[in-house]
């Protein structure tokens, strides 16, 4: 049996040969080398700014971080504040990318409705939810339904606009050599025109979810007693800036799990749907 | 059900519509028009007649505060607080973004030691950092601007980058046959390619300065139209809110536009539509 060494050393000279000797190659390449040295390098660097820092307290490092992350976790204040959050973006969500998904369909389908929703799309497209935040108080109450209903919003239409987009682009010869085949008008919705347009949907709504994650966190800054957004503005309050990395990184990591989670329901269960070009 | 269908197989086959010749350019704007004007109708009868509560300002009372707010020169100093937030952070972090987003695409080591830093912090919402950006900058003009430059940064870097990803091997092929050098091929093939993309990030990146700028105003600042929007509310004056709102919405539109059309047409040889 070869040494470890041995191996390390075929490996990076490429005399290797073998699972184990390529897994080791591919691990020694300058690429997963740059990668792994990125992220050290850098939270190195943090740490050392931070140590130079002249109060401390404004800058922690990654270890006050990771501390401060301990000390929430087993308060049970960070447990209670996230699903307080991904709750409201959970419900909002649904509602919107529903909704926004069967006006959508209306409108890329029928021209009538499409010129008729245009100007309102077009306009409202540009105003945030968070602009709307101070109407929602007013009509919704501080309580659950005004976040909500801003999540809704903010999904609605950028779902919406992209399942549009997907009706417009299917190629007409699709349509046509389905109804050459005896389609009915009801198969070929279900069978070409929906199968069409998910894609787009999907990708409708990862954008929603990244503009849910925004409206959330500014939502429970101005008016909530709970949430990601609420402990990042609270712990401004008495500087403990460590908690507000917390709150930071814990929406980073939030943020990434639900895109991949989409990501991986477009790539697989429905590539068969893509368009191709 | 069948009657629809009936309608919308008639509609799919002549391609031109359900109403007689609805996608002629014409009956569009027709239409869009008449949608408008039955819209505000609708919303003067239930605001007006229906409820007739002060948390339903009519078209009419909304028209009339922005002649009021406009006349007393206060809108002008909201919009103009505004922008020059939104144009110099947007501006500065567009060319940060553009130069790290050549240097990340060209030069595969740099990509590589930033990609894992980038695709977290790409994640988190730029409104997230507005509690870090005051604590170190104060709640003066510095840390909105600081947060809109983040936040376009970001945006038009990875826009770049995926251009630069874009760009057929056939055309750097095709380059060296002319002997060009590394540096003539970024320069020449590189750049030149990338425009379109960089064009589209800086008009996404926009729309989010936008969002974020309402929400930075909302949280720490005493002018602007994110101020104007949260401030009326403590005065239950919803229609200065409306007036607010819809400012903003023109302003996005009209700068998408402006944008966009100047782009169009200076930039027609890299092929930016």
């Amino acid at each position: 049996m070869r040494g470890l060494a041995t191996m390390a050393v075929e490996a990076a000279t490429g005399e290797g040969q073998g699972a184990a000797a390529r897994a080791l190659r591919r691990v020694l390449s300058v690429r997963w080398v740059l990668y792994v040295a990125g992220p050290i390098t850098m939270l190195g660097a943090w740490q050392y700014a931070s140590d130079a820092f002249a109060t401390k307290q404004l800058f922690p490092g990654p270890s006050e971080t990771f501390r401060a992350f301990a000390r929430l976790v087993a308060s049970k204040q960070l447990a209670l504040d996230t699903l307080a959050s991904l709750r409201r973006i959970g419900l909002g969500f649904a509602i919107g990318s529903i909704s926004g998904f069967l006006v959508g369909l209306t409108a890329g389908y029928v021209p009538l409705v499409r010129h008729l929703l245009y100007p309102y799309i077009h306009f409202l497209r540009f105003i945030s939810a968070i602009a709307w935040l101070s109407m929602a108080l007013l009509w919704f109450g501080t309580g659950e339904t005004g976040k909500v209903a801003l999540i809704t919003y903010t999904t609605t239409f950028v779902v919406m606009v992209n399942v549009m987009a997907g009706v417009a682009s299917i190629p007409v010869n699709r349509l046509r050599s389905a109804r050459c085949f005896g389609a009915t008008e009801w198969q070929i919705f279900a069978q070409v025109v929906l199968p069409s347009t998910l894609g787009y949907f999907f990708d409708g709504a990862r954008l929603a979810m990244a503009n849910s994650f925004a409206t959330v966190v500014t939502a429970e800054m101005l008016a909530a007693q709970s949430g990601l957004g609420y402990l990042i503005l609270v712990s401004r309050q008495w500087l403990a800036v460590d908690e507000i990395f917390v709150g930071i990184i814990v929406l980073g990591i939030l943020g990434w799990l639900t895109d991949r989670v989409l990501v991986s329901l477009t790539d697989n269960r429905f590539r068969r749907h893509r368009l191709r070009s | 059900m069948a009657v629809l269908f009936r309608t919308l197989r008639r509609e799919r086959q002549t391609l031109s519509g359900w109403l007689p010749n609805v996608s002629a350019p014409t009956t569009a704007v027709g239409l869009a028009v008449c949608s408008v004007v039955v819209g505000l109708a609708l919303w003067q009868v239930l605001a007006g007649w229906a409820m007739r509560s002060p948390l339903f300002p009519t078209p009419a009372e909304t028209v009339h505060a922005f002649v009021r707010h406009a006349a007393s020169g206060k809108l002008l100093g909201d919009v103009n607080a505004s922008m020059a937030r939104l144009l110099i952070g947007w501006s500065v972090g567009g060319l940060w973004g553009i130069a790290l987003g050549l240097a990340m695409g060209a030069f595969r080591p740099v990509r590589y030691y930033f990609e894992p830093a980038i695709q977290f912090l790409r994640f988190i919402p730029g409104i997230a950092w507005i509690t870090p950006f005051t604590v170190w900058w104060g709640v003066g003009e510095l840390s909105k601007v600081m947060l809109i430059l983040y936040t376009s940064t970001f945006i038009v870097m990875l826009n770049t980058m995926m251009g630069v990803f874009a760009l057929p091997p056939a055309r750097i092929r095709a380059a060296r046959c002319f002997e060009a050098g590394p540096f003539d091929i970024f320069f020449h093939v590189t750049l030149p390619s990338t425009v379109p993309f960089i064009v589209t990030g800086l008009r996404i990146s926009m729309g989010n300065s936008f969002m974020i700028l309402v929400a930075a105003e909302m949280l720490a600042s005493d002018r602007g139209l994110g101020f104007l929007i949260f401030n009326s509310r403590s005065y239950l004056a919803t229609d200065l809110i409306f007036v607010g709102i819809i400012t903003l919405g023109a302003l996005g539109l009209a700068s998408d536009f402006v944008f966009h059309s100047l782009a169009a047409r200076l930039l027609r040889r890299y092929r930016y539509r």
